[in-house]
């Protein structure tokens, strides 16, 4: 499978989706003007992703600023995840944010509240 | 042309105006994509980046969009023929507040309805208007919501002070919309 990568924009963030190794991460910050066709091709790479792999895989998220569609779409890929999470297949989330931010840091811990998977708020300098 | 019909006393005046009332920013015109994400980063450039100046530029993004997406007054851009929302935000000084306010035409009916629903968000503590913000980012998005229905709820939970909004008629359909957010300084 290919991986994904998509450069960042003032208001997207970047992807790099290693189908390899399973590491995700999305970074930046995201207020496109329409959230829903920016996250579009990424729920379908993971969906795919997810059809034909069983193992580990770590997302990152090290974002600074998303608006509430783009909120609306992060919670349809951590679905995603959970719905992975439940098939049995080795997933965990790491949520990073600056340590002074705490907007970053609540909508972090306010995601984890409705998770089981492994779900971590990291704060970093 | 004469001083008169160039408005320079109405020019001076609005000077006058946004200076007693403290205005730090202000837009009025078409709010493109585009033009939202350069005033944002005019924000963030005067004010820096503190936990404040987060909320201010997250709750500026949600006013600028709604009025891009859902102002009834329409304009179409002279560069590239794209029809985006006309309406006002601006930012005042409020001492240990900044204010953020937008105003824009709306369709009376819809009008009715958005003020209808501040009044019931406005009246909900922090704990209710996080758990209904959970509660809707899960669910679909409402009709005729090209966001996700959330911008609203969202900003009454950044809002350090009781939320200030009003409807005023302009005619027999269109109303003027207009939400004061306020946010305390740190």
């Amino acid at each position: 499978m290919n991986n994904l990568s998509v450069n960042p924009t003032k208001t997207t963030p970047q992807i790099s989706f290693n189908a390899d190794s399973g590491v995700l991460e999305v970074s930046g910050q995201s207020y496109p003007e329409s959230a829903v066709e920016f996250y579009q091709p990424i729920m379908d790479w993971l969906n795919q992703f997810f059809s034909n792999s069983t193992k580990q895989v770590e997302l990152n998220f090290k974002l600074n600023y998303f608006n509430t569609s783009s909120s609306k779409c992060i919670l349809n890929i951590l679905r995603l995840f959970e719905k992975a999470h439940a098939e049995g297949k080795p997933v965990k989330v790491n949520w990073y944010h600056h340590e002074a931010d705490e907007q970053m840091q609540e909508t972090g811990e306010e995601f984890a509240e409705h998770l089981t998977m492994p779900f971590k708020v990291i704060s970093f300098k | 042309m004469t001083t008169s019909e160039t408005g320079n006393a109405e020019i001076f005046e609005l000077y006058r105006y946004t200076s007693a009332a403290r205005i730090l920013m202000t837009f009025k015109g078409a709010f493109s994509q585009e033009l939202l994400v350069e005033l944002g980063d005019i924000i963030k450039k005067q004010h820096g980046d503190g936990n404040d100046v987060r909320k201010m530029f997250s709750v500026f993004v949600e006013m600028a969009q709604n009025i891009l997406y859902y102002s009834a007054e329409k304009e179409t851009r002279r560069s590239d023929g794209k029809e985006v929302g006309v309406g006002i935000v601006l930012i005042r000084d409020m001492d240990k507040y900044f204010c953020i306010t937008s105003g824009n035409q709306i369709e009376k009916e819809r009008g009715e309805k958005i003020y209808a629903r501040c009044e019931e968000l406005a009246a909900l503590g922090k704990e209710d208007l996080k758990a209904l913000y959970h509660e809707r980012r899960q669910s679909q998005a409402p009709e005729g919501s090209k966001g996700a229905g959330l911008g609203l709820i969202d900003m009454m939970r950044k809002s350090d002070a009781p939320p200030n909004f009003e409807l005023r008629a302009i005619d027999e359909h269109l109303s003027f919309f207009i939400l004061n957010i306020m946010i305390q300084k740190v």
